[in-house]
Protein backbone atom coordinates (compact mmCIF):
# COMPACT_ATOMS: atom_id res chain seq x y z
CA UNK A 1 0.00 0.00 0.00
CA UNK A 2 1.06 3.28 -1.24
CA UNK A 3 1.93 5.26 2.61
CA UNK A 4 0.15 8.05 1.45
CA UNK A 5 -2.96 5.89 1.24
CA UNK A 6 -2.72 4.94 4.58
CA UNK A 7 -5.70 5.59 7.01
CA UNK A 8 -4.29 3.87 10.21
CA UNK A 9 -0.23 4.85 10.59
CA UNK A 10 0.32 4.88 14.02
CA UNK A 11 1.65 7.76 16.31
CA UNK A 12 2.31 8.17 19.82
CA UNK A 13 -0.74 10.34 20.15
CA UNK A 14 -2.90 7.99 19.79
CA UNK A 15 -2.20 6.50 22.99
CA UNK A 16 -4.37 9.97 23.97
CA UNK A 17 -4.17 12.37 27.07
CA UNK A 18 -4.99 10.44 29.50
CA UNK A 19 -5.29 12.97 32.43
CA UNK A 20 -7.92 14.99 30.84
CA UNK A 21 -9.64 11.76 28.89
CA UNK A 22 -9.72 9.51 32.07
CA UNK A 23 -9.82 12.01 34.91
CA UNK A 24 -11.42 9.71 37.36
CA UNK A 25 -10.46 5.84 35.95
CA UNK A 26 -6.90 7.11 35.81
CA UNK A 27 -4.36 5.86 33.38
CA UNK A 28 -4.25 2.17 34.58
CA UNK A 29 -6.75 -0.84 33.32
CA UNK A 30 -6.73 -4.73 34.27
CA UNK A 31 -4.81 -6.95 32.77
CA UNK A 32 -7.79 -8.92 31.06
CA UNK A 33 -8.86 -6.42 28.48
CA UNK A 34 -5.55 -6.25 27.16
CA UNK A 35 -4.97 -10.19 26.79
CA UNK A 36 -8.77 -10.32 25.80
CA UNK A 37 -7.76 -8.11 23.05
CA UNK A 38 -4.72 -9.63 22.19
CA UNK A 39 -6.00 -13.21 21.63
CA UNK A 40 -8.74 -12.09 19.82
CA UNK A 41 -7.36 -10.27 17.19
CA UNK A 42 -4.71 -13.62 17.04
CA UNK A 43 -7.65 -15.54 16.72
CA UNK A 44 -8.85 -13.45 14.11
CA UNK A 45 -5.81 -13.23 12.44
CA UNK A 46 -5.13 -16.29 12.30
CA UNK A 47 -9.18 -17.02 10.54
CA UNK A 48 -7.98 -14.56 7.96
CA UNK A 49 -4.51 -15.14 7.23
CA UNK A 50 -3.44 -17.75 8.30
CA UNK A 51 -0.77 -18.71 11.33
CA UNK A 52 3.01 -18.31 9.77
CA UNK A 53 1.02 -14.58 8.51
CA UNK A 54 -0.42 -14.30 11.71
CA UNK A 55 2.64 -14.33 14.24
CA UNK A 56 4.89 -12.58 11.29
CA UNK A 57 2.31 -9.70 11.98
CA UNK A 58 1.99 -9.86 15.92
CA UNK A 59 6.17 -9.55 15.65
CA UNK A 60 6.14 -6.77 13.48
CA UNK A 61 3.33 -4.96 15.59
CA UNK A 62 5.36 -5.96 18.88
CA UNK A 63 8.70 -4.25 16.55
CA UNK A 64 6.75 -0.95 15.77
CA UNK A 65 5.45 -0.63 19.23
CA UNK A 66 9.41 -1.34 20.83
CA UNK A 67 10.26 1.38 18.13
CA UNK A 68 8.02 3.60 19.11
CA UNK A 69 8.28 3.05 23.03
CA UNK A 70 12.23 3.33 22.58
CA UNK A 71 11.93 6.71 20.92
CA UNK A 72 9.26 8.18 23.62
CA UNK A 73 9.76 6.41 26.31
CA UNK A 74 13.78 5.13 26.85
CA UNK A 75 15.19 8.46 25.96
CA UNK A 76 18.34 8.33 24.56
CA UNK A 77 20.74 6.04 26.89
CA UNK A 78 24.53 7.00 26.73
CA UNK A 79 25.82 3.13 27.05
CA UNK A 80 24.43 -0.24 26.95
CA UNK A 81 24.39 -0.65 30.97
CA UNK A 82 22.06 2.81 31.25
CA UNK A 83 19.91 1.30 28.06
CA UNK A 84 19.06 -1.72 30.20
CA UNK A 85 18.69 -0.13 33.71
CA UNK A 86 16.31 2.26 31.93
CA UNK A 87 14.22 -0.33 30.21
CA UNK A 88 13.96 -2.51 33.63
CA UNK A 89 12.94 0.51 35.50
CA UNK A 90 10.31 1.33 32.74
CA UNK A 91 9.15 -1.71 32.31
CA UNK A 92 8.51 -2.52 36.03
CA UNK A 93 6.98 0.92 36.74
CA UNK A 94 4.97 0.37 34.03
CA UNK A 95 3.96 -2.89 34.95
CA UNK A 96 4.82 -4.77 32.21
CA UNK A 97 7.29 -7.45 33.62
CA UNK A 98 10.53 -7.92 35.39
CA UNK A 99 13.85 -8.05 32.79
CA UNK A 100 16.66 -9.66 33.37
CA UNK A 101 19.79 -10.30 31.69
CA UNK A 102 21.15 -13.44 31.81
CA UNK A 103 24.18 -13.47 29.46
CA UNK A 104 25.79 -10.55 27.27
CA UNK A 105 28.03 -10.72 24.58
CA UNK A 106 29.22 -7.13 23.91
CA UNK A 107 31.70 -7.60 21.39
CA UNK A 108 29.27 -9.94 19.45
CA UNK A 109 26.24 -7.69 20.31
CA UNK A 110 23.91 -11.01 21.70
CA UNK A 111 21.65 -11.68 24.36
CA UNK A 112 20.12 -13.91 26.72
CA UNK A 113 17.04 -11.69 28.86
CA UNK A 114 14.09 -12.82 30.57
CA UNK A 115 10.77 -11.55 31.29
CA UNK A 116 9.31 -12.43 34.16
CA UNK A 117 5.25 -11.41 35.42
CA UNK A 118 4.88 -11.11 31.63
CA UNK A 119 1.67 -9.13 30.58
CA UNK A 120 1.51 -11.66 27.59
CA UNK A 121 1.73 -15.46 28.90
CA UNK A 122 2.17 -14.95 32.78
CA UNK A 123 -0.74 -17.33 33.91
CA UNK A 124 -1.76 -18.62 30.99
CA UNK A 125 -2.82 -22.37 30.54
CA UNK A 126 0.09 -24.81 29.03
CA UNK A 127 -0.22 -24.67 25.39
CA UNK A 128 2.85 -26.72 24.60
CA UNK A 129 4.12 -23.68 22.22
CA UNK A 130 5.33 -19.85 23.12
CA UNK A 131 2.91 -17.62 22.70
CA UNK A 132 5.00 -14.27 23.11
CA UNK A 133 5.50 -13.49 19.33
CA UNK A 134 4.38 -9.84 19.89
CA UNK A 135 7.04 -9.40 22.55
CA UNK A 136 9.27 -10.94 20.45
CA UNK A 137 8.93 -8.40 17.92
CA UNK A 138 8.82 -5.48 20.81
CA UNK A 139 12.18 -6.22 22.06
CA UNK A 140 13.89 -6.52 18.56
CA UNK A 141 12.29 -2.68 18.04
CA UNK A 142 13.82 -2.12 21.35
CA UNK A 143 17.36 -3.69 20.89
CA UNK A 144 17.55 -2.23 17.03
CA UNK A 145 16.75 1.30 18.09
CA UNK A 146 19.76 0.85 20.69
CA UNK A 147 21.70 -0.92 18.71
CA UNK A 148 21.15 1.08 15.52
CA UNK A 149 21.37 -2.89 13.19
CA UNK A 150 18.70 -5.09 12.91
CA UNK A 151 17.81 -8.27 15.38
CA UNK A 152 16.55 -11.19 15.54
CA UNK A 153 14.83 -12.15 19.45
CA UNK A 154 13.85 -15.51 19.64
CA UNK A 155 11.34 -17.03 22.92
CA UNK A 156 12.91 -20.32 23.78
CA UNK A 157 10.80 -20.94 27.06
CA UNK A 158 7.76 -19.57 27.90
CA UNK A 159 5.09 -19.83 30.73
CA UNK A 160 2.99 -21.51 28.12
CA UNK A 161 5.34 -24.69 27.94
CA UNK A 162 5.41 -24.94 31.54
CA UNK A 163 8.35 -22.25 32.52
CA UNK A 164 8.10 -19.84 34.88
CA UNK A 165 10.18 -16.82 33.40
CA UNK A 166 10.00 -16.14 29.52
CA UNK A 167 13.40 -16.57 27.91
CA UNK A 168 14.52 -14.76 25.01
CA UNK A 169 18.13 -15.06 22.90
CA UNK A 170 18.38 -11.43 21.17
CA UNK A 171 21.13 -11.79 18.29
CA UNK A 172 22.19 -9.29 15.31
CA UNK A 173 20.64 -10.61 11.98
CA UNK A 174 22.86 -12.08 10.02
CA UNK B 1 -17.83 -67.74 38.15
CA UNK B 2 -14.93 -69.08 39.74
CA UNK B 3 -12.75 -68.99 36.92
CA UNK B 4 -13.91 -65.32 35.68
CA UNK B 5 -13.11 -64.58 39.54
CA UNK B 6 -9.52 -66.47 39.50
CA UNK B 7 -8.87 -64.70 35.94
CA UNK B 8 -9.52 -61.51 37.35
CA UNK B 9 -7.53 -61.91 40.32
CA UNK B 10 -4.56 -63.01 37.90
CA UNK B 11 -5.28 -59.84 36.09
CA UNK B 12 -5.11 -57.61 39.34
CA UNK B 13 -2.29 -59.35 40.29
CA UNK B 14 -0.32 -58.59 36.79
CA UNK B 15 -1.80 -55.07 36.71
CA UNK B 16 -0.21 -54.34 40.13
CA UNK B 17 2.98 -56.50 39.32
CA UNK B 18 3.78 -54.14 36.22
CA UNK B 19 2.97 -50.87 37.70
CA UNK B 20 5.38 -51.67 40.72
CA UNK B 21 7.58 -52.51 37.98
CA UNK B 22 7.09 -49.02 35.95
CA UNK B 23 7.33 -47.39 39.81
CA UNK B 24 10.73 -49.47 40.19
CA UNK B 25 11.85 -48.32 36.98
CA UNK B 26 10.97 -44.74 37.67
CA UNK B 27 12.83 -44.84 41.49
CA UNK B 28 16.07 -46.35 40.00
CA UNK B 29 16.51 -43.82 37.55
CA UNK B 30 15.51 -40.73 39.19
CA UNK B 31 18.14 -42.45 42.82
CA UNK B 32 20.83 -44.11 40.01
CA UNK B 33 20.65 -41.09 37.51
CA UNK B 34 21.10 -44.08 35.01
CA UNK B 35 17.73 -45.80 33.16
CA UNK B 36 18.18 -49.67 34.29
CA UNK B 37 19.37 -51.80 31.78
CA UNK B 38 16.60 -54.55 32.42
CA UNK B 39 13.09 -52.84 33.28
CA UNK B 40 9.74 -53.54 32.49
CA UNK B 41 8.60 -52.46 29.12
CA UNK B 42 4.70 -52.40 28.09
CA UNK B 43 3.57 -54.39 25.41
CA UNK B 44 2.09 -51.48 23.18
CA UNK B 45 4.34 -49.01 21.39
CA UNK B 46 2.72 -45.65 22.23
CA UNK B 47 2.67 -46.54 26.16
CA UNK B 48 6.31 -47.66 25.66
CA UNK B 49 7.56 -44.80 23.86
CA UNK B 50 6.22 -42.52 26.33
CA UNK B 51 7.64 -44.37 29.55
CA UNK B 52 10.79 -44.22 27.70
CA UNK B 53 10.15 -40.55 27.56
CA UNK B 54 9.34 -39.68 30.94
CA UNK B 55 12.35 -41.87 32.11
CA UNK B 56 14.95 -39.54 29.61
CA UNK B 57 13.17 -36.31 31.00
CA UNK B 58 13.80 -37.74 34.63
CA UNK B 59 17.23 -38.17 33.65
CA UNK B 60 17.66 -35.02 32.13
CA UNK B 61 16.07 -32.75 34.87
CA UNK B 62 18.61 -34.82 37.44
CA UNK B 63 21.49 -34.00 35.45
CA UNK B 64 20.03 -30.16 35.17
CA UNK B 65 19.19 -29.97 38.91
CA UNK B 66 22.96 -31.47 39.70
CA UNK B 67 24.59 -29.29 38.21
CA UNK B 68 22.91 -25.97 39.17
CA UNK B 69 23.30 -27.45 42.69
CA UNK B 70 27.17 -27.33 41.72
CA UNK B 71 26.87 -23.93 40.39
CA UNK B 72 27.57 -25.06 36.98
CA UNK B 73 25.02 -22.88 35.37
CA UNK B 74 25.56 -23.31 31.71
CA UNK B 75 23.22 -26.65 31.04
CA UNK B 76 20.39 -26.19 29.12
CA UNK B 77 16.98 -28.06 29.66
CA UNK B 78 14.86 -29.10 27.18
CA UNK B 79 11.92 -30.37 28.98
CA UNK B 80 8.93 -28.61 29.83
CA UNK B 81 6.97 -28.19 32.55
CA UNK B 82 6.35 -27.07 35.71
CA UNK B 83 9.41 -28.61 37.95
CA UNK B 84 11.84 -28.30 35.18
CA UNK B 85 10.40 -24.46 34.66
CA UNK B 86 10.67 -24.18 38.31
CA UNK B 87 14.44 -25.38 37.98
CA UNK B 88 14.79 -23.18 35.33
CA UNK B 89 13.55 -20.03 36.52
CA UNK B 90 15.81 -20.49 39.15
CA UNK B 91 18.82 -20.66 36.98
CA UNK B 92 17.50 -17.71 34.90
CA UNK B 93 18.15 -15.80 38.28
CA UNK B 94 21.55 -16.92 39.33
CA UNK B 95 22.44 -16.38 35.80
CA UNK B 96 20.78 -12.45 36.12
CA UNK B 97 22.59 -12.27 39.30
CA UNK B 98 25.75 -13.50 38.30
CA UNK B 99 25.53 -10.57 35.20
CA UNK B 100 24.68 -8.13 37.52
CA UNK B 101 27.62 -9.00 39.94
CA UNK B 102 29.77 -8.59 37.00
CA UNK B 103 28.44 -5.49 36.38
CA UNK B 104 28.66 -4.05 40.01
CA UNK B 105 32.30 -5.51 39.88
CA UNK B 106 33.12 -3.21 36.43
CA UNK B 107 31.81 -0.42 37.91
CA UNK B 108 28.47 -0.25 37.39
CA UNK B 109 27.26 0.52 41.30
CA UNK B 110 23.12 1.12 39.82
CA UNK B 111 22.19 -2.51 39.28
CA UNK B 112 19.95 -3.07 41.63
CA UNK B 113 17.35 -6.62 42.56
CA UNK B 114 13.86 -6.85 42.53
CA UNK B 115 11.78 -9.35 43.63
CA UNK B 116 14.28 -11.83 45.23
CA UNK B 117 12.63 -11.30 48.60
CA UNK B 118 15.76 -10.92 51.70
CA UNK B 119 18.28 -11.38 49.00
CA UNK B 120 17.11 -8.01 46.91
CA UNK B 121 17.25 -5.93 50.46
CA UNK B 122 21.09 -7.20 51.02
CA UNK B 123 21.91 -7.02 47.40
CA UNK B 124 20.67 -3.39 47.63
CA UNK B 125 21.83 -2.36 50.20
CA UNK B 126 25.86 -3.37 49.29
CA UNK B 127 26.20 -1.85 45.84
CA UNK B 128 24.07 1.32 48.14
CA UNK B 129 26.87 1.03 50.00
CA UNK B 130 29.43 0.89 47.75
CA UNK B 131 28.02 3.59 45.83
CA UNK B 132 27.62 6.01 48.99
CA UNK B 133 31.73 4.92 49.77
CA UNK B 134 32.88 5.50 45.71
CA UNK B 135 31.23 8.91 46.25
CA UNK B 136 33.02 9.93 49.48
CA UNK B 137 35.80 8.51 47.82
CA UNK B 138 35.12 10.64 44.69
CA UNK B 139 34.35 13.72 46.63
CA UNK B 140 37.56 13.26 48.50
CA UNK B 141 39.73 12.74 45.75
CA UNK B 142 38.60 16.09 43.85
CA UNK B 143 38.79 17.94 47.26
CA UNK B 144 42.37 17.01 47.25
CA UNK B 145 42.75 17.83 43.26
CA UNK B 146 41.96 21.03 44.20
CA UNK B 147 44.02 21.57 47.43
CA UNK B 148 46.83 20.28 45.28
CA UNK B 149 46.00 23.18 42.54
CA UNK B 150 45.65 25.80 45.37
CA UNK B 151 48.81 24.41 46.25
CA UNK B 152 51.19 24.30 43.29
CA UNK B 153 48.95 28.16 42.59
CA UNK B 154 50.87 28.60 46.06
CA UNK B 155 54.00 26.77 45.30
CA UNK B 156 54.74 28.96 41.89
CA UNK B 157 53.73 31.99 43.63
CA UNK B 158 56.22 31.44 46.47
CA UNK B 159 58.75 30.56 44.07
CA UNK B 160 58.37 33.99 42.32
CA UNK B 161 58.07 35.88 46.04
CA UNK B 162 61.65 34.02 46.29
CA UNK B 163 63.13 34.63 42.90
CA UNK B 164 62.20 38.50 43.70
CA UNK B 165 64.07 38.31 47.24
CA UNK B 166 67.18 37.01 46.01
CA UNK B 167 67.03 39.71 43.24
CA UNK B 168 67.11 41.92 46.11
CA UNK B 169 69.31 40.31 48.09
CA UNK B 170 72.12 40.14 45.30
CA UNK B 171 71.33 44.08 45.11
CA UNK B 172 71.81 44.66 48.53
CA UNK B 173 74.92 42.65 48.63
CA UNK B 174 76.51 44.20 46.26
CA UNK B 175 75.71 47.88 47.61
CA UNK B 176 76.62 46.92 51.17
CA UNK B 177 79.95 45.14 49.43
CA UNK B 178 80.89 48.26 47.28
CA UNK B 179 79.78 50.66 50.48
CA UNK B 180 82.62 48.40 53.04
CA UNK B 181 85.02 48.90 50.14
CA UNK B 182 84.60 52.53 50.04
CA UNK B 183 84.22 53.03 53.74
CA UNK B 184 87.27 50.92 54.41
CA UNK B 185 88.93 53.03 52.01
CA UNK B 186 88.02 56.00 53.67
CA UNK B 187 89.38 54.43 57.27
CA UNK B 188 92.56 53.48 55.61
CA UNK B 189 92.63 57.26 54.69
CA UNK B 190 91.76 58.86 58.27
CA UNK B 191 93.95 56.14 59.92
CA UNK B 192 97.12 57.39 57.64
CA UNK B 193 96.87 60.54 58.66
CA UNK B 194 96.61 60.26 62.14
CA UNK B 195 99.57 58.15 61.58
CA UNK B 196 101.26 61.03 60.16
CA UNK B 197 99.39 63.59 62.56
CA UNK B 198 100.85 61.31 65.34
CA UNK B 199 104.11 62.00 64.02
CA UNK B 200 103.81 65.78 64.15
CA UNK B 201 102.30 66.30 67.51
CA UNK B 202 103.63 66.69 70.63
CA UNK B 203 101.09 67.66 73.12
CA UNK B 204 100.16 65.35 74.98
CA UNK B 205 96.61 66.01 75.42
CA UNK B 206 96.22 66.29 71.02
CA UNK B 207 98.72 63.21 71.09
CA UNK B 208 95.49 61.02 73.78
CA UNK B 209 93.28 63.09 71.49
CA UNK B 210 94.65 61.13 68.69
CA UNK B 211 94.92 57.85 70.10
CA UNK B 212 91.19 57.51 71.42
CA UNK B 213 90.75 58.64 67.57
CA UNK B 214 92.69 55.81 66.21
CA UNK B 215 91.44 53.30 68.57
CA UNK B 216 87.30 54.25 67.05
CA UNK B 217 88.71 54.28 64.07
CA UNK B 218 90.04 51.20 63.93
CA UNK B 219 86.72 49.65 66.19
CA UNK B 220 85.32 50.47 62.71
CA UNK B 221 87.11 48.81 61.07
CA UNK B 222 86.14 45.62 63.17
CA UNK B 223 82.79 46.36 63.05
CA UNK B 224 82.72 46.78 59.30
CA UNK B 225 85.23 43.78 58.71
CA UNK B 226 82.08 41.79 61.23
CA UNK B 227 78.82 42.49 58.89
CA UNK B 228 81.28 40.86 56.11
CA UNK B 229 81.54 37.81 58.07
CA UNK B 230 77.58 37.96 58.86
CA UNK B 231 75.87 39.61 56.05
CA UNK B 232 74.68 36.57 54.43
CA UNK B 233 72.57 35.39 57.46
CA UNK B 234 69.12 33.88 56.40
CA UNK B 235 69.74 34.75 52.62
CA UNK B 236 70.77 31.18 51.86
CA UNK B 237 68.78 28.06 52.14
CA UNK B 238 69.47 25.97 55.07
CA UNK B 239 71.19 22.91 54.57
CA UNK B 240 72.48 19.72 56.43
CA UNK B 241 76.01 20.39 57.71
CA UNK B 242 78.02 17.64 59.84
CA UNK B 243 78.80 19.03 62.87
CA UNK B 244 82.63 16.65 63.56
CA UNK B 245 83.85 18.96 59.74
CA UNK B 246 82.39 22.13 61.01
CA UNK B 247 84.08 21.61 64.68
CA UNK B 248 87.43 20.46 63.06
CA UNK B 249 87.20 23.27 60.46
CA UNK B 250 86.66 26.13 63.24
CA UNK B 251 90.06 24.65 65.66
CA UNK B 252 91.58 24.60 62.02
CA UNK B 253 91.36 28.40 61.75
CA UNK B 254 92.17 29.16 65.27
CA UNK B 255 95.19 29.28 67.39
CA UNK B 256 94.77 25.83 69.56
CA UNK B 257 98.02 26.28 71.11
CA UNK B 258 97.78 23.82 73.77
CA UNK B 259 94.25 23.54 74.28
CA UNK B 260 92.79 20.16 72.76
CA UNK B 261 89.37 19.80 71.17
CA UNK B 262 87.62 16.47 71.98
CA UNK B 263 85.29 16.11 69.43
CA UNK B 264 82.35 13.29 69.90
CA UNK B 265 79.64 14.42 67.63
CA UNK B 266 80.33 11.38 65.43
CA UNK B 267 78.12 11.04 62.31
CA UNK B 268 75.70 13.96 63.41
CA UNK B 269 74.19 15.87 60.90
CA UNK B 270 72.10 19.25 61.65
CA UNK B 271 69.74 20.91 59.34
CA UNK B 272 70.68 24.70 59.66
CA UNK B 273 71.47 28.11 58.35
CA UNK B 274 74.72 27.81 56.24
CA UNK B 275 76.18 29.84 58.71
CA UNK B 276 76.21 27.23 61.04
CA UNK B 277 80.06 26.68 61.45
CA UNK B 278 80.21 30.51 62.71
CA UNK B 279 78.35 29.01 65.50
CA UNK B 280 80.90 26.80 66.73
CA UNK B 281 83.93 29.47 65.92
CA UNK B 282 82.56 31.71 68.28
CA UNK B 283 82.06 29.42 70.93
CA UNK B 284 86.07 27.73 70.42
CA UNK B 285 86.88 31.11 69.75
CA UNK B 286 85.40 32.69 72.97
CA UNK B 287 86.89 29.65 74.67
CA UNK B 288 90.28 30.54 73.92
CA UNK B 289 89.76 34.00 74.44
CA UNK B 290 88.44 34.26 77.92
CA UNK B 291 89.37 30.80 79.08
CA UNK B 292 92.10 31.83 80.80
CA UNK B 293 95.35 29.82 81.45
CA UNK B 294 94.08 27.01 83.41
CA UNK B 295 92.20 26.18 79.98
CA UNK B 296 93.62 22.81 78.82
CA UNK B 297 90.66 21.33 76.69
CA UNK B 298 86.86 22.15 74.71
CA UNK B 299 84.96 19.21 74.88
CA UNK B 300 81.71 18.33 72.46
CA UNK B 301 79.34 16.17 73.01
CA UNK B 302 76.06 14.80 71.70
CA UNK B 303 72.64 13.65 73.88
CA UNK B 304 69.48 12.55 72.56
CA UNK B 305 65.97 12.92 74.66
CA UNK B 306 62.42 13.08 73.41
CA UNK B 307 62.25 16.73 72.19
CA UNK B 308 65.49 15.94 70.30
CA UNK B 309 69.49 16.02 70.44
CA UNK B 310 71.13 18.35 72.66
CA UNK B 311 75.14 19.27 71.76
CA UNK B 312 77.01 20.59 74.66
CA UNK B 313 80.20 22.75 74.23
CA UNK B 314 82.54 22.79 77.25
CA UNK B 315 85.70 23.78 78.47
CA UNK B 316 87.85 24.28 81.71
CA UNK B 317 88.32 27.58 81.57
CA UNK B 318 87.73 30.40 83.68
CA UNK B 319 84.24 30.05 83.59
CA UNK B 320 81.56 32.98 83.31
CA UNK B 321 80.41 34.96 85.85
CA UNK B 322 76.96 35.13 87.12
CA UNK B 323 76.61 38.65 86.13
CA UNK B 324 77.83 38.15 82.43
CA UNK B 325 75.62 34.97 82.43
CA UNK B 326 72.79 37.24 82.44
CA UNK B 327 73.54 39.42 79.41
CA UNK B 328 75.83 37.17 77.52
CA UNK B 329 73.46 36.55 74.46
CA UNK B 330 72.41 40.65 74.10
CA UNK B 331 73.40 42.65 71.22
CA UNK B 332 76.51 44.32 71.80
CA UNK B 333 77.41 42.82 74.78
CA UNK B 334 81.25 41.60 74.93
CA UNK B 335 84.78 42.25 74.98
CA UNK B 336 85.36 42.04 71.38
CA UNK B 337 82.66 42.82 68.70
CA UNK B 338 80.04 42.02 71.38
CA UNK B 339 77.92 40.56 68.50
CA UNK B 340 79.11 36.95 68.20
CA UNK B 341 77.20 34.87 70.55
CA UNK B 342 74.22 37.39 69.74
CA UNK B 343 74.51 36.67 66.36
CA UNK B 344 74.91 32.69 67.16
CA UNK B 345 71.47 32.30 68.32
CA UNK B 346 69.89 34.11 65.65
CA UNK B 347 71.83 32.04 63.13
CA UNK B 348 70.35 28.81 64.98
CA UNK B 349 66.61 30.48 65.56
CA UNK B 350 66.61 30.36 61.92
CA UNK B 351 65.95 26.34 61.63
CA UNK B 352 64.05 26.14 65.59
CA UNK B 353 67.75 25.25 67.03
CA UNK B 354 67.97 27.13 70.97
CA UNK B 355 71.11 27.63 72.56
CA UNK B 356 71.59 28.23 76.61
CA UNK B 357 75.10 28.99 78.94
CA UNK B 358 74.10 26.73 81.82
CA UNK B 359 77.68 26.23 83.59
CA UNK B 360 77.89 25.62 87.31
CA UNK B 361 79.81 28.04 89.09
CA UNK B 362 83.26 27.91 89.87
CA UNK B 363 83.72 25.31 86.36
CA UNK B 364 84.33 26.71 82.94
CA UNK B 365 82.01 27.35 80.31
CA UNK B 366 79.34 25.13 78.94
CA UNK B 367 76.90 25.79 75.97
CA UNK B 368 73.55 23.48 75.19
CA UNK B 369 72.82 23.91 71.57
CA UNK B 370 69.12 22.17 71.16
CA UNK B 371 68.04 20.40 67.85
CA UNK B 372 64.38 19.55 67.40
CA UNK B 373 63.68 16.30 66.13
CA UNK B 374 63.60 16.00 62.32
CA UNK B 375 66.33 18.90 61.80
CA UNK B 376 69.08 16.23 63.03
CA UNK B 377 69.98 12.84 61.69
CA UNK B 378 72.91 10.18 61.45
CA UNK B 379 74.67 9.79 58.10
CA UNK B 380 77.34 7.90 58.26
CA UNK B 381 80.79 8.64 55.77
Amino acid sequence: MDESDRKYRFTWSLLGNLALGRPNLGPSTRLEPYRLMLYTFRDVLEQQFGTEKTDEILYLSGQLAGKEFYRHVIGHPADLNEFVKTLQEKLLTMQIGILRVEKANPKKGSFVITVSEDLDCSGLPETGYGVCTYDEGFISGLIESFMGVPYVVKEIDCWCTGDRTCRFTVDPKT
Amino acid sequence: MADSHDTDSRDSSMCDAHIAAVLQAIADTLLDGTVPEEYFRPACAATREQMERLLADILAIRKFAIALSNGDLSQELAVKGHLPGGLKALQSNLRHLTWQTRQVASGDLTQRVHFMGEFSVSFNEMVEQLARERKERTDREEELRKANVKLAYEIAEEQRYEKALNITNRKLGLLTSITRHDIKNQLTVILGYLDLLKDMVTDPEIASYLAKQEKAAQSILRQIEFTRNYGDLGIQAPCWQKISSVLDAAAGSLHMGTVTLENHAGSLDVYADPLFPKVFYNLIDNALRYGGENLTKIMVSTKENKEGIIITVEDDGAGISAEDKKRLFEKGFGKNTGYGLHLSREILSLTGISIVEDSLPGNGARFRITVPKDMYRFQKG
